[in-house]
């Protein structure tokens, strides 16, 4: 296939959390709002007068002083950020909002505040912490529009002067809908037999919404989507299996390409900074105010680990049968960054039951934050690909 | 190893266990203390067996966690090797209380566990995870609780280090890494090898202390298979706003045990529970007061073990427990007025902090008798240490979320950096001088808050001491490698020499 226009934009515009996009959008007197979980709801950090960065840690290197202060026996994708905070590469950042839902992640959070990062660059700079509940029954829900209400809206209302009426609210909904909209069309083209885009470059596209500010990135995926309709795929399917990508953490593009590399295309983008759950659209049923439909749309979809109850813990695995299926995936692929309890839990469990009780092969890997030890993946991912096409062969398709 | 020509403690010791050749003499009077209440936990263990012989019998040869429990009595010897005196009683009495509360609580679920043939008392069976207080059963007369996770981990390694090594290899094998917390990895591995009894009318799971147990609970449930509730509490509970919330959660956990039972809720009897509660707590309080005194002569291992379970044994609805608080307090205060001195190796005064390994829990004891420090707090024992509201029922209701929200462990794992820091508070609290931090190793929480702790401790210029080890495993890190670490820390950080060389370097790795 001939390259995407933008792409080699795109790969520029993910080497640095501080681009050109962002550092535009700060120049016209924005707020840059630092997160890095989906329990943060990117809507509401793109109210009037700011935009969310979803805080990575490209080409970190090492993570010496993080490790000092976290230890070596943690999360690396935690010793990043703060490696890259202390290092002062989200000094642009006006706030970080944070959630306890990953303890460490929230403990390298909580270190910038403990060591004052930021502050010097910006003395009104905050760190403010949410309650996220664990289950999804009413009253849970309200607790979180409580949460989101006291510690972002209300913050960010006294501190910067955000506007943060229903009527702001529904614009940033709109807003964000229609960026939705055009990822996930972007998204659905993986679908086809024979698509004209690769879980690369779709990794590239996603990646670039959740880190630019909207304004800015959505003319280029407008113009990346009209590019894909007429895209010429090549003459036959370039892959050898269709795989969706699960799992916590993963915003490395390459890491997708090392998968495909092996012959396996990445359909569906089912982990932390995927688009699935992501990019589906608020939808306000009567009656309901924006701040509510926000708290109950990030409950409803949101599909991690962390969720205790059974209608969660069990569909968070039909939800990877029903991707599976609609994206006409042939495996499953559940990744693991070493360290995290909750996706530790969570690989175990799918390496064993997805297979047998819902029919879709499984491996499980664990991999780090940089992209290391990338010749025995490659022999991993070459054998499951080599698995399933087996499989295929006895099942005669 | 130490030599022959070293006349100490440890000579007594067969090398590599903890099998003594003789018992320790401690005087005519302590010793005769000694054998008296050494009768009477023999006794209490031997409980176990009489009070359903078929079933234990049937349990011990089924059950792996079960075994340890023979090795009871080499636990209560390692725990009070330190003791004397007033202190020497206490210790007994402590462990005498845990091994009733353990044996009355295993007692009841040999008798509700279906395995071993159907029976009505499973019915009546509440489960309680380790960190979620069954407070809540005070309010239902007519049923009882079991808390679950204690015997398969802790208390089971606590008894017999190796008792946790089957259980590990098999949830290891199974796929989940061995960095994970391993009491509830250990948990997993019970219920992957179906060892978990089958009894209870219902399970309430719990997302204390921390995210692996927020894990483990679904491997549990899914094997147990009786209906179960989240009762997962707020993380940021000093937030004033997470309150509905919270009692929201307990209200729909009555609601649940109500309806899996057919029992109604019974406010006047949980009121009684609550008193009960309160009265353990308010005996919990002023023993800490007196703990300031160098004259507290409370060891801390016996305590530590007392108060970590106080909540799953307790929680008001062991009257036991409260019983033998009054006890304590009363030998505590005579010791604090006449200034008895039962500690008289004393050099100087530790705030221990962090986990415990559950392998090694006599390291308090043996870092009294070695080096003569002596642990005069447990942090992770400053939990579950607030008083509930015996007027109101929402307030009451609001204090049974918090008892769940500052569970042991979580209390200073959750909730914002300034819980952990709290340590250092403590510290000043206890006129410490020394801290011992407990570095489990599968503790991400705690691990990730290193540097800050020991900068805070350079600049106020307190000997802060980590001592690696894996919890449960000791094949990980061995008792000897943690006495090791903090031998090269009183050498060459504090300049000292022990007290009893016998006992700096020695292998116990094949004992209980």
């Amino acid at each position: 296939m001939k390259d995407l226009k933008h792409r080699v934009l795109f790969e520029h515009l993910l080497s640095d959390v501080k681009n050109e996009l962002v550092t535009q959008a700060l120049d016209e007197g924005k707020k840059a709002l630092g997160y890095s979980c989906y329990f943060v709801p990117e809507v509401l950090m793109n109210l009037d007068g700011c935009f969310s960065v979803r805080l990575r840690a490209p080409g970190i290197a090492d993570t010496s002083i993080a490790t000092y202060y976290m230890s070596e026996k943690t999360c690396m994708y935690s010793r990043s950020i703060l490696e890259r905070a202390i290092e002062g590469g989200y000094n642009f950042c006006s706030a970080l909002l944070s959630t306890e839902t990953c303890g460490m992640m929230h403990r390298a959070h909580e270190h910038f505040e403990m060591l004052g990062l930021v502050k010097d660059e910006n003395e009104r700079f905050f760190v403010s912490h949410i309650d996220a509940p664990f289950v999804t029954k009413d009253y849970a829900v309200q607790h979180y529009e409580r949460q989101l209400k006291k510690h972002m809206l209300d913050r960010l209302h006294d501190v910067y002067g955000v506007d943060v009426s229903e009527e702001a609210l529904r614009r940033a909904i709109e807003k964000h809908n229609e960026l939705c909209r055009v990822v996930t069309e972007i998204g659905a083209f993986r679908k086809q037999q024979n698509p004209p885009l690769t879980g690369y470059e779709f990794h590239l596209i996603e990646l670039v919404s959740e880190c630019c500010p909207h304004e800015l990135i959505l003319p280029y995926l407008k113009e990346t989507l009209e590019e894909l309709k007429t895209r010429k795929a090549d003459a036959s399917p370039w892959y050898r299996v269709r795989v969706v990508l699960a799992g916590g953490e993963n915003d490395d593009p390459d890491f997708t390409k090392l998968i495909e590399d092996c012959g396996a295309f990445v359909v569906a983008d089912r982990y932390c900074f995927g688009s699935l759950p992501g990019r589906e659209e608020i939808k306000i049923r009567d009656g309901e105010t924006a701040l509510s439909a926000i708290a109950r749309h990030y409950i409803e979809t949101n599909e991690c680990p962390r969720f205790m109850n059974p209608e969660k813990v069990h569909g968070r695995k039909q939800y990877l049968k029903q991707l599976a299926k609609d994206y006409h995936a042939d495996g499953l692929i559940v990744q693991q960054m070493k360290f995290c309890e909750y996706w530790e839990y969570e690989r175990m469990y799918c390496q064993h039951v997805m297979e047998s009780e819902y029919g879709l092969p499984c491996m499980g890997i664990e991999k780090e934050y940089i992209n290391t030890s990338t010749g025995q993946l490659r022999t991993r991912f070459q054998a499951f690909v080599e698995a399933l096409e087996m499989k295929k062969l006895q099942q005669g398709v | 190893m130490a030599k022959k020509q070293d006349r100490g403690t440890r000579n007594r010791f067969y090398d590599g266990y903890e099998l003594a050749r003789w018992r320790k003499w401690k005087g005519f009077k302590d010793s005769w203390v000694d054998f008296r209440e050494w009768l009477t936990e023999k006794k209490i263990s031997g409980e176990l067996l009489k009070a359903d012989p078929v079933r234990a019998f049937k349990a011990l040869t089924y059950y792996h966690w079960m075994a340890p429990y023979l090795g009871s009595g080499s636990m209560v010897d390692r725990t009070i090797d330190d003791a004397h005196g007033e202190a020497l009683l206490i210790a007994h009495k402590y462990m005498q209380f845990l091994l009733k509360s353990n044996v009355d609580a295993l007692v009841k679920i040999l008798k509700a566990d279906e395995r071993f043939g159907k029976n009505e008392n499973a019915k009546k069976m509440v489960i309680f995870e380790q960190d979620a207080s069954p407070i809540l059963i005070g309010g239902f007369p007519n049923l009882t609780n079991a808390v679950e996770e204690p015997y398969f981990g802790i208390l089971a390694t606590a008894n017999d280090q190796h008792a946790g090594h089957y259980f590990t290899d098999i949830i290891d094998s199974y796929g989940l890494p061995s960095d994970s917390c391993r009491n509830s990895s250990v948990v997993c591995g019970v219920a992957i090898d179906d060892q978990l009894p089958y009894y209870g009318a219902c399970l309430i799971t719990s997302n204390a202390p921390c995210d692996s147990s927020v894990m483990n609970s679904s491997v549990v449930e899914r094997r147990l298979k009786v209906p179960s509730i989240q009762g997962c509490t707020p993380m940021r509970w000093k937030d004033e706003d997470t309150r509905e919330y919270a009692i929201a959660h307990v209200k729909e956990v009555i609601k649940f045990i109500e309806d899996c039972t057919g029992e109604t809720f019974d406010w006047d009897a949980f009121m009684k529970t609550v008193r009960q509660y309160n009265e353990e707590t308010r005996i919990q309080h002023e023993l800490w007061e007196l703990a300031k005194s160098p004259y507290y002569p409370v060891p801390s291992v016996p305590n530590l073990l007392y108060r970590s379970f106080q909540l799953s044994f307790s929680s008001g609805l062991n009257e036991n427990c409260a019983k033998i608080g009054r006890e304590m307090l009363k030998i505590c205060e005579k010791c604090v007025k006449e200034k008895i001195n039962v500690r008289p190796k004393t050099r100087h005064r530790t705030l221990v902090c962090g986990a415990p390994s559950s392998y090694y829990m006599h390291f308090s004891t043996w870092m009294y008798e070695c080096w003569g420090v002596n642990t005069v707090a447990v942090l992770n024992n400053m939990s579950h240490h607030e008083f509930i509201c015996e007027d109101d029922r929402e307030e009451a209701l609001w204090g049974v979320a918090q008892l769940w929200e500052q569970a042991i462990m979580r209390r200073h794992l959750v909730g914002g950096y300034e819980n952990m820091l709290e340590l250092f508070e403590e510290y000043e609290r206890f006129n410490c001088d020394m801290i011992v931090y407990y570095d489990d190793i599968t503790c991400k929480g705690s691990k990730s808050m290193t540097g800050m702790i020991q900068d805070i401790a350079n600049e106020r210029g307190i000997p802060l001491v980590w001592i690696a080890h894996d919890l449960i495993d000791p094949r990980a890190i061995s008792r000897n490698e943690m006495r090791k670490q903090f031998n090269d820390f009183m050498f060459t950080v504090m300049g000292e020499e022990p007290l009893d060389a016998s006992l700096l370097d020695f292998d116990d790795s094949k004992g209980w």
